[in-house]
């Protein structure tokens, strides 16, 4: 299984802590309050496509609503697969973090 | 908010169908909250300005989805290929026996087709020389001289018996290439439906390619037992290498298109069935209207040689014909 990039790492850890609520809106704005950088629409479907190709993701249509025009979400949940890969990257930054020395920004 | 045509254009032309109702619907909820904090021309400017950011990260979504459409996402309800290891030999080693086959009784019936071209008139290249009492040349080949059946009283020379053979000989070729032709086609139509999804296009080019040159290189061994002279054959006659070159094409063609096909169109996709018998039978068209053409045109050439006065003969090395009479005659 491939290691997975930094914004696909990102948006499956917010589809994975958004629950039942994961769909474009959401996704942008946890990423945007996680990262502070305000984060586009697009930027946030490019790497949930590709998370849906590796069958990490998959795409749930929801009902449409008024307040979005007349047009449905469409909701992202993750699959076991999903979940495998989100635990193994936690794996490889705790290993990395674990022996790495402790930072200081004075020291720089 | 809600966008005008202009937007609407925009992102309809960027966004893939999967997501078109979503982003559409999340860009008009953004922009509602973005209207309701801030002012209007400010949340205007906003939608703009994220619009624009968007639509690279968009545009490139929508292009991987149909490059991946096209090499991979092949939906094929009901015709489940069957894999492994003898579904894939079986194809190849039917089509070698088979071009092997074709290949030999090309090469022993040539004798007996360039036979019929030789021409002795020499000089004289217009037609009142051509149709001259006395030197007129038939332009039927010897295959086609004799009728099919001896009868009794029907002179009993080894030529006719020779033209006999080689008239069998042909149509074993043909049904043997038929049915070779087929097969292939067929299983590998079959394997390359599946094998899209896993492998994706480019690598079931490569091999598509890689077992044409399987084929071909097993033929040419096969052949080589089959005619031990078959090697001077072989660098002297340029036609076996157009023969061949056909037959590759159409093994290739036939192992690629339907992904294609199938992955581009839905109207395929949804009937496989009836799309895999609608190409098989164009396919087969194409094969036999090609190699119709294909002697046609060697049967022009000859006959403008001959025409011109020029022997076409001598093909087979000295002392070859020894070793094949034998052969013909058993």
């Amino acid at each position: 299984m491939n290691l997975l990039s930094r914004s696909e790492e990102i948006v499956l850890l917010a589809v994975w802590q958004l629950r039942d609520n994961a769909y474009g809106v959401t996704i942008r704005t946890l990423v945007s309050k996680a990262t502070g950088y305000p984060w586009s629409i697009g930027a946030v479907y490019a790497p949930l496509y590709r998370l849906e190709r590796k069958g990490l993701v998959r795409m749930i249509p929801g009902e449409p609503t008024p307040e979005r025009g007349g047009r449905s979400k469409v909701y992202y949940r993750l699959t076991p697969d999903g979940k495998k890969s989100l635990l193994r990257a936690k794996r490889v930054h705790d290993a990395l973090w674990g022996d790495a020395q402790p930072i200081r920004v004075d020291e720089i | 908010m809600t966008m005008n045509r202009l937007k609407q254009w925009v992102l309809n032309l960027c966004l893939s169908r999967e997501i078109r109702d979503a982003v559409l619907g999340d860009m008009d909820e953004m922009a509602a909250a973005m209207a309701h904090e801030k002012h209007a021309d400010k949340a205007k400017r906003w939608f703009w300005r994220h619009l624009l950011r968007s639509l690279p990260f968009l545009l490139a979504e929508k292009l991987q989805r149909k490059w991946s459409r096209l090499h991979g996402g092949v939906t094929r309800p009901g015709l489940e290929p069957k894999n492994g290891a003898l579904f894939s030999l079986l194809p190849i080693a039917g089509l070698s026996i088979g071009l092997a086959c074709c290949l030999t009784i090309f090469a022993i019936t040539r004798d007996l087709r360039t036979e019929a071209r030789v021409v002795d008139r020499g000089e004289g290249k217009g037609v009142a020389a051509a149709s001259a009492p006395g030197r007129l040349v038939s332009p039927i080949p010897v295959l086609s001289r004799y009728p099919m059946k001896r009868t009794a009283d029907s002179p009993v020379d080894r030529e006719h018996i020779q033209i006999l053979r080689a008239r069998r000989l042909l149509a074993i070729e043909f049904m043997i290439m038929l049915a070779a032709g087929l097969v292939f086609m067929n299983s590998m139509m079959a394997n390359s439906l599946g094998r899209a999804q896993q492998l994706g296009f480019r690598r079931l080019i490569v091999r598509s390619a890689g077992l044409a040159a399987v084929i071909f290189l097993l033929a040419r061994l096969l052949t080589r037992f089959l005619l031990p002279y078959f090697q001077f054959l072989f660098e002297k006659q340029m036609l076996l290498y157009w023969l061949i070159a056909l037959w590759l094409i159409v093994g290739g063609i036939s192992n690629i298109v339907p992904a294609i096909v199938l992955s581009l169109s839905t109207v395929a996709a949804r009937r496989p069935r009836r799309f895999a018998a609608v190409y098989l039978a164009f396919m087969a068209a194409f094969m036999f209207g090609t190699l119709l053409i294909f002697r046609q045109l060697v049967h022009l050439k000859d006959t403008q040689t001959a025409r011109n006065g020029i022997r076409t003969s001598a093909v087979l090395p000295d002392g070859a014909r020894e070793g094949l009479e034998p052969r013909l005659f058993r």
